[in-house]
């Protein structure tokens, strides 16, 4: 069984949240509630690319707005 | 409402049973109130060395009371625990280091001792005067409850380790579970090596609970010494990986004498291993526990008790609290029940993602079409299945998946197959490259007694498998060797004598001579008797092919495959050679 975000050849797209959390997401499958579509469908490597570039801060969004509010605490 | 902070957790506890035992290392010992003091003016001290909020500290210290100390102190800071692994080399201690850019390192001096990591501000905890100097109240840092608690890196299939990275709702969730019974854990001993995530279980499940941490002595653990600490300790709770696990149900059960619950996992566990335990402590819990590192340790649970009876194999259960398994196909379907499929858990648990990598962060942690809007899974890798009962029962990793001749090999399939032979504890297949690259089935196995029947395991296998399935060749272990953290150790297992099948009969015509080259040849094997058989020297069908070329062109004898099949041994080839050159 070939996993379905494992196949080089098929098509992806990159899904984000409102959290800022990215995903891969297999063309084929419907895009779940609480995503949207933010590059493709396109090549697989090409979906990677935008992640690479695209999501810098791993931190979800509600952390990091938490992290910066608090940081005067110090 | 309940908080999902980790200090804030512990600081409750703190007020509940100041003065109870929270953590000793033989005649020392902390209450609730000295640790939660000590762990504040190192909080302290952190904060002044500018650590904030979600940054790293790297911890190496030995198993003591004050690792225990350092990790609580980061938590307490905000910051999130990044163990190195007191066993790992330099070299690797230093990628970790450089990969989670950690704010502070925390070591104390027996680790400074052998090295530290280059690169970071450096607290020898055992040897700074300024941390005694701190105020022992709680620095309340404000905590997030999806900051993170720690990072801990695993190896990764592309050879570099892997940062997971944790949350502190995650750990309090995990220990909040309403399926554990605390009580059960009031006594834990300390003895995976800190930096497993099994940690995550021996520090955090006592501390949260008002239970105390029994810390084994530093370094390798001895069977012996595991005993004297479950009885002189009275230990209660206790997590050994299923390697370990299957060590001590072997050698002496009775270990486990007055242990309330044993929690195991991380590797096929072994039906007869619980059942020895079962048999020599009734009153015991065995808890089979599925997980991994990105879903916070452990997202499945099966309980054993007395009543067990020992089945093919353990299953992993059913999902803990909030957990969702999902068994999906190449579609992201759900499979239907017995039909094998990928593990996908969300809910409770789902990790951040992987420190610093958001390439594989984004393929490995995926939006989740079957939970709350905006919610992720996580893709195991595991392969599994329900069974008749409704439980979960693994099938194999994906990526234990091997090419062979072309062949698309589970691993796990032929340790299944072979451990259905009678009278084996063991089996453990894997594969070995040739000096040509081309790769080899190798299987160990460890007897329940002595006198097995190596010949007779081989025809088992070839019963039951196609022929390049079929170990190239059979090992008898008196036992697995095993790694630091207790898993099965793949490369120290002994290399295997591809020659060493049969009594050697040596050749005693040229064409007998030129088949045995042929044969060693084609195998890729030292020499090769004339009663040797082509199969159980691990020849496969496409070998075979390659054989009756070899003869065709060095003898220009032509042999049909069934022959080689009926007589696979450069005697009975010979003898039908002859035949055959008499008829004509």
């Amino acid at each position: 069984m070939t996993n379905p975000f494992e196949v080089p050849d098929a098509n992806y797209s990159v899904l984000r949240n409102d959290e800022n959390q990215h995903s891969l997401w297999p063309s084929f499958a419907p895009v779940p509630d609480g995503w949207t579509v933010v590059h493709g469908p396109g090549r697989r490597e090409d979906c990677m690319a935008y992640v690479r570039d695209n999501w810098q801060d791993l931190r979800p969004r509600s952390v990091a707005e938490f992290i910066s509010e608090n940081a005067g605490d110090r | 409402m309940e908080s999902f902070s980790v200090p804030e957790r512990f600081s409750e506890q703190v007020a509940r049973t100041p003065d109870a035992i929270a953590v000793s290392a033989g005649e020392t010992r902390l209450t609730y109130r000295e640790l939660d003091q000590r762990a504040n003016q190192l909080a302290h001290r952190l904060i002044a060395l500018g650590v904030r909020q979600d940054d790293r500290v790297a911890i190496l210290l030995e198993r003591s009371i004050d690792l225990v100390v350092a990790i609580l102190a980061t938590v307490k800071s905000g910051a999130a625990y990044v163990p190195l692994h007191e066993g790992y080399p330099a070299d690797r201690r230093q990628r970790v280091v450089d990969h989670s850019a950690p704010a502070v390192l925390l070591a104390d001096s027996a680790m400074r001792g052998s090295g530290l990591p280059d690169g970071v501000p450096t607290v020898v905890v055992d040897d700074d005067p300024d941390t005694a100097g701190q105020p022992v109240d709680d620095p309340a840092v404000p905590v997030h409850p999806d900051q993170l608690a720690y990072v801990i890196h695993t190896s990764g299939s592309t050879g570099h380790p892997k940062g997971v990275a944790v949350t502190q709702r995650d750990v309090v969730r995990l220990i909040f579970d309403p399926q554990w019974t605390p009580e059960r854990h009031e006594r834990v001993l300390m003895v995976a090596p800190y930096a497993f995530n099994v940690s995550t279980y021996e520090i955090w499940m006592p501390l949260l609970h008002g239970g105390h941490i029994v810390l084994a002595p530093p370094g390798n653990l001895e069977l012996d010494t595991l005993r004297r600490l479950i009885t002189e300790e009275r230990i209660t709770g206790i997590h050994l990986t299923a390697g370990l696990f299957r060590v001590v149900a072997e050698e002496s059960p009775e270990t486990f004498t007055g242990v309330s619950e044993i929690l195991t996992g991380g590797d096929v566990i072994a039906p007869n291993a619980v059942r020895h335990v079962l048999d020599a402590c009734p009153d015991i819990v065995v808890r089979a526990m599925y997980g991994v590192t990105e879903t916070s340790l452990f997202s499945a649970h099966h309980p054993l008790n007395a009543d067990y009876r020992p089945g093919t194999v353990v299953p992993v259960g059913s999902a803990l609290s909030d957990v969702t398994i999902h068994i999906l196909d190449d579609r992201m379907a759900p499979v239907p029940t017995d039909v094998e499929g990928e593990i996908y858990v969300a809910g409770r648990g789902v990790a951040r993602g992987y420190f610093g990598d958001p390439e594989q962060t984004a393929e490995r942690f995926v939006a989740d079409p079957f939970g709350e809007p905006g919610t992720r899974m996580y893709r195991t890798g595991d392969l599994a299945r329900h069974n008749d009962d409704g439980l979960i029962e693994f099938v194999g990793r994906a990526s234990s998946q091997v090419k062979i001749l072309g062949f698309r090999i589970e691993l796990a399939e032929v340790e299944a197959v072979l451990a259905g032979y009678l009278g084996l504890t063991h089996v453990v297949v894997v594969v070995r490259e040739l000096e040509s690259g081309e790769k080899r089935l190798v299987a160990y196995v460890v007897p329940e007694s002595d006198g097995l029947d190596l010949q007779a395991l081989r025809a088992h296998a070839r019963e039951a498998l196609p022929d390049y399935m079929v170990p190239a060749a059979f090992v008898e272990l008196e036992s697995l060797p095993l790694t630091l953290n207790g898993k099965l150790d793949r490369n120290r297992m002994p290399e295997p004598d591809f020659d060493d099948v049969a009594t050697y009969r040596e050749p005693s015509t040229p064409r007998q001579e030129k088949l045995c080259a042929i044969f060693a040849s084609v195998l890729e094997v030292p020499k090769v008797g004339i009663d040797d058989s082509f199969f159980d020297l691990g020849g496969q069908s496409l070998q075979a092919m390659r054989l009756l070329g070899r003869i065709r062109a060095e003898l220009g004898v032509d042999l049909l495959i069934n022959v080689l099949f009926d007589v696979p041994t450069v005697s009975g080839l010979d003898k039908h050679i002859e035949g055959e050159q008499a008829a004509a």
